[in-house]
């Protein structure tokens, strides 16, 4: 099973999944499949055909999860639901993902110096890492670790954080 | 798919919620960055 997520799907699959990603980032919202659907179709000069057809791509193959109103709430690896894993990028915005790895992951899908603040999952104890040029900077408690999963044994990473 | 402040403390946590050990891995900061850049680099 692949793990790398941008490589379970094609260029033009990409181009949907990453404009939802900047669009969850920017508007600070979920992406309603429905009524955002629009901009999406403008922005990478897509028929409603293939937008559908990349949309159920992105949920089969477990790329993105949505509410019962098609809100787009996961797009790894960020989530437009409040979590504990806050993460701010070089250009300023700022949003939260899912998981621990998923934070740290932020840095290599925007390509940006990132700075995350989150909280130990069992003492509440705050946590920051800093990542520059895709390496640890900085991190507290330099004690800190993370749980994960062996690579390639994870298809739905929403469904385990 | 937590933080933990220490080592002793993610084990209390697998313990505590019951979770598999066989299932999941521990790792420090310079693992976590390399699991975090295979995952999710575009």
């Amino acid at each position: 099973m692949e793990q790398n997520v941008h490589k379970k799907f094609t260029d033009r699959q990409n181009e949907l999944r990453l404009f939802v990603i900047n669009f969850i980032v920017d508007e600070g919202r979920s992406f309603n499949l429905e009524s955002d659907k629009e901009r999406a179709l403008k922005a990478l000069s897509m028929d409603e055909q293939e937008y559908e057809e990349i949309v159920s791509v992105l949920l089969e193959k477990d790329g993105m999860v949505i509410s019962d109103t098609k809100d787009v709430n996961f797009i790894y690896p960020v989530s437009a639901l409040a979590t504990n894993h806050r993460v701010t990028l070089a250009d300023g915005r700022s949003f939260t993902a899912m998981c621990a790895i998923d934070a740290m992951g932020a840095a290599f899908t925007f390509h940006q110096d990132t700075e995350v603040h989150s909280v130990s999952a069992l003492s509440g104890e705050p946590v920051f890492v800093k990542i520059v040029n895709g390496e640890v900077a900085d991190y507290s408690p330099k004690t800190l670790h993370a749980l994960t999963f062996p690579l390639g044994q994870l298809s739905n990473w929403a469904g385990s954080c | 798919m937590n933080f933990f402040s220490s080592s002793a403390e993610f084990d209390q946590y697998v313990t505590q919620m019951e979770l598999d050990p066989e299932s999941l891995i521990k790792v420090d900061i310079d693992r976590a960055v390399l699991e975090a850049k295979a995952t999710f680099e575009v």
